[in-house]
């Protein structure tokens, strides 16, 4: 059996995850907005004989590698050497993407270009001549629709074709200008003699790459003692003025080519600019984007409801069960008190988690959430954050651990830094069961309200800590933000079920092993020493909550709350699953907290927001270490969380309790 | 442009009407919100905010819609989707407290299902959809909403 090693490229957002998952029958997360695929993703198709190895690179408009996707993607292009090189192109913005590929075809690796969303292109009016393309190209060009397999078979066809050709691939050349020509001539001919430090790059390739001002390039083959003829003799003005004839040939070319195969009709008017108007609109954006974000939260807390109480007379009989058989105490209050009263608590929730994806899924589908990055832009602006930070906020509502990678589409380093600082803020699903419980005790039918109150809190910190790092830190202005709107679609019912069905089986895992592994430490702790009464103050969690205790006195919290705490750095989840544990099992769980006299909305209010700020689980802090690369940023991180929750806990506790005289 | 040319002008003097209905089921919605209302109503403060919100792209579409063709269409055809959209949530949401309140066996009236402002703001709502969702595809289509 014959090994294709096939690499997706192509701008964000033009469906290379979804013809990932369409060819390698996967279901890789894919999103309708730029920056869900930030590192390789590597899948496996066996057809006629061949076994074809796809890996779907992060979306790059260049191979310029400002930010750490687009370096990503262009390492993997210079020295994987795959044996096809499939670049996905948008079908409705073919010039755009055309550019991209001027930069592929000088590589001289064998192409193969997939015009993807051509049932979008058709609905717009427009009439593509691929065979037209396809000759101005050199490349053979299939026409696919990814989101419904279109022409996928088709196009690996067309792969397992070109990567069987013996000749090496010839495209078509860029015309660049003769003033251009001559040095790449020059510095080409200096690094022939010189190939041995360049690597999988062509001599040819390496000078264009330098005249395009590719610092990364220019720094390794100094470091290698080169001195490059014309870049390293020649002023800065000049070298620039040489990198816009490059980029203006680039453009030509591209412009050049969509005007013979793409015929559109002109002077129309999109429904997408019209709604726009008014979803981007600098006045009615962000209010708009708030009563979605308001409706999506009253939905995940009102119509989990039902199921949450279904869920529980499940539990509820459970537990009449084990009390009524005979067996040992210990093993009774282990599978009562631990097993049905921690991971019970916590698998209540797991309908509110479903819900919350699913809305999530359905928004992000539209091509609404890219909208909300958007219409944020201004904002983080005005307060120091990239705009594109705000997508990485978005995905953080789910998890914060992907959303902390998703920064890698950010270009600054100070960007990324404040953008990972901050993220955790963004109240991930985890945490959603400590709200629905405590919001559905204190607050009854305000809940969705402050649920709502919450999520917003957690972005308003954000946006001001953002602030902090910025002006304290960071003094530089953060880099502009462009950012392509992708098209509206119609949500697919069954592509946001199956997303939410992923991410909520993410969430049953952890249950089942996290979560049961936390709350089973919390009931051995609560059980012992022997002879203690379970979960009192006596036992070993009694103690190491109230030596703690003392430290939260001044914001109200009992030593159970702040044993949830502590344990909540595992996993948020484990919080609800420790006090299930602590008050008496699932069923008893919100009887229990209501009941308690050291609680009231104020301080269940102080508490949530301690657990909206305090800390990212352990996950999310090792990718927090792994994508800052230092501990330092990792302490701070952690510190100004902390900091964060407590003060605005202690505000919440102290002015709150002025209003109802606590 | 003179509104007396519009080929639509029923449909323009329609967003006008929805225009002042979701402003009333605002403003009624917030008075319940506050205790002063009539008990009729879900009283729901952000959700006559939001109602509010509707109501102001609506007379924004009727305001542009004097000069702007497109910006009535686009204007008028958001406010009615959100109004359409959020009044299904707001059925969905009352439909999940009801039966929350029958599971715990407690006092639950059918009719709460019915009673967000929202919802009665969108049937009226219902036919400008329709009907600027036609002149907004239209517009790509070779439609005569943006000449």
């Amino acid at each position: 059996m014959k090994d294709i090693r096939i690499l997706f490229a192509g701008n964000p957002n033009v469906g290379k995850t979804t013809l990932f998952n369409s060819i390698c029958g996967v279901h890789q997360h894919t999103g309708n907005y730029p920056g869900v695929t930030v590192e390789i993703k590597t899948g496996k198709r066996q057809i006629n004989g061949h076994s074809i190895i796809v890996s779907d690179l992060p979306g790059t408009y260049s191979l310029s590698a400002f930010t750490p996707d687009e370096q990503v993607a262009r390492d993997a292009l210079l020295s994987s050497g795959p044996d096809v090189v499939i670049q996905i192109i948008d079908a409705t913005n073919i010039e755009r993407n055309l550019f991209l590929t001027t930069q592929l075809m000088e590589i001289g690796l064998p192409m193969v270009i997939a015009l993807n969303m051509c049932d979008l292109a058709d609905e717009q009016g427009m009439t593509i001549d691929a065979d037209c393309l396809e000759r101005n190209l050199k490349i053979p060009v299939v026409r696919i629709v990814a989101r419904k397999g279109e022409g996928v078979e088709e196009l690996i066809k067309t792969i397992i074709q070109v990567s069987t050709h013996k000749t090496p691939a010839v495209h078509r050349a860029v015309e660049y200008p003769h003033s251009v020509t001559s040095h790449i001539s020059e510095i080409g001919n200096y690094l022939s003699a010189h190939a041995s430090l360049l690597g999988s790059l062509s001599p040819h390739y390496a000078a264009i790459r330098l005249m395009e001002g590719d610092e990364h390039l220019e720094k390794m083959l100094h470091e290698k003692g080169c001195t490059i003829p014309f870049i390293d003799t020649t002023d800065p003005a000049e070298r620039d003025g040489i990198a816009e004839d490059i980029l203006l040939a680039r453009y030509k070319i591209s412009e050049e080519i969509t005007t013979c195969s793409v015929q559109c009709s002109m002077g129309r008017v999109m429904p997408g600019d019209l709604i726009d108007q008014v979803l981007t609109h600098r006045l009615f954006g962000i209010p708009i984007f708030l009563s979605c974000m308001w409706f999506a939260f009253q939905l995940t807390f009102s119509a989990s409801n039902p199921f949450i109480v279904g869920i529980e007379y499940i539990f509820g009989y459970f537990t009449e069960l084990m009390n009524s058989v005979d067996m040992d105490p210990l093993i009774r209050s282990f599978l009562s008190d631990g097993v049905i009263g921690g991971v019970g608590s916590v698998l209540v929730f797991v309908p509110s988690i479903f819900v919350m994806f699913l809305l999530l899924s359905i928004l992000e589908d539209t091509g609404y959430l890219a909208r909300a990055a958007f219409v944020m832009d201004r904002l983080m602006h005005s307060v120091g954050l990239h705009g594109r930070s705000f997508i990485p906020f978005l995905i953080g509502f789910g998890c914060n651990v992907p959303a902390i990678m998703a920064t890698r589409t950010l270009q600054s380093r100070a960007d990324r830094i404040i953008t990972i600082i901050t993220i955790p803020f963004m109240s991930c699903a985890a945490r959603l069961p400590v709200y629905v419980l405590f919001a559905g005790v204190f607050f009854g039918a305000a809940a969705g309200n402050v649920i709502f109150f919450l999520y917003v809190l957690g972005i308003v910190v954000a946006i001001l800590s953002a602030l902090i790092f910025r002006r304290l830190v960071f003094k530089d202005e953060p880099s502009p933000f462009i950012m392509e709107l992708p098209p509206y679609r119609k949500p697919s019912g069954f592509a946001a079920a199956v997303h939410m069905w992923f991410k909520g089986r993410e969430y049953l895992k952890r249950a089942g092993l996290v979560i049961f592994g936390g709350v089973i430490v919390v009931w051995a702790l609560a059980t012992l020493p022997a002879g203690v009464e379970y979960g009192s103050a006596d036992s070993l969690v009694g103690i190491i909550g109230q030596v703690f205790q003392p430290v939260f006195a001044p914001l109200g919290f009992n030593w159970q709350l702040v044993v949830g705490l502590i344990f909540g750095f595992i996993a948020k989840e484990v919080v609800v699953g420790s006090l299930g544990t602590l008050y008496g099992g699932e069923e008893m769980l919100e009887s229990s907290l209501a009941a308690d006299p050291t609680l009231h909305p104020i301080i269940a209010l102080a508490y949530m927001v301690f657990v909206l700020l305090y800390l990212p689980c352990v996950a999310a802090l090792g990718v927090i270490r792994q994508e800052m690369g230092t501990w330092k940023w990792t302490g701070i991180a952690i510190g100004w969380g902390i900091f964060v929750a407590y003060v605005f806990a202690f505000i919440i506790v102290h002015v709150g309790s002025l209003f109802i005289g606590a | 442009m003179n509104n007396t040319t519009y080929p639509h002008q029923y449909l323009y003097g329609w967003t006008g009407i929805v225009t002042l209905t979701t402003g009333i089921a605002g403003i009624i919605s917030i008075r319940e919100g506050a205790g002063i209302g009539t008990g009729l109503f879900i009283p729901d403060i952000p959700g006559g905010c939001i109602l509010l919100l509707i109501a102001a792209l609506f007379a924004t579409a009727v305001i542009k819609g004097r000069t702007d063709r497109p910006g009535w269409i686009s204007f008028s055809y958001i406010g009615a989707l959100l109004l359409v959209v959020f009044a299904g949530c707001a059925i969905l949401v009352e439909t999940g407290n009801f039966l929350t309140l029958i599971m715990e066996g407690e006092e639950a009236h059918l009719l709460t299902i019915v009673s967000s402002s929202f919802i009665w703001a969108a049937i009226l709502a219902i036919p400008l959809l329709a009907g600027v969702s036609k002149l907004l595809y239209g517009c790509s289509c070779g439609g005569d909403c943006c000449e």
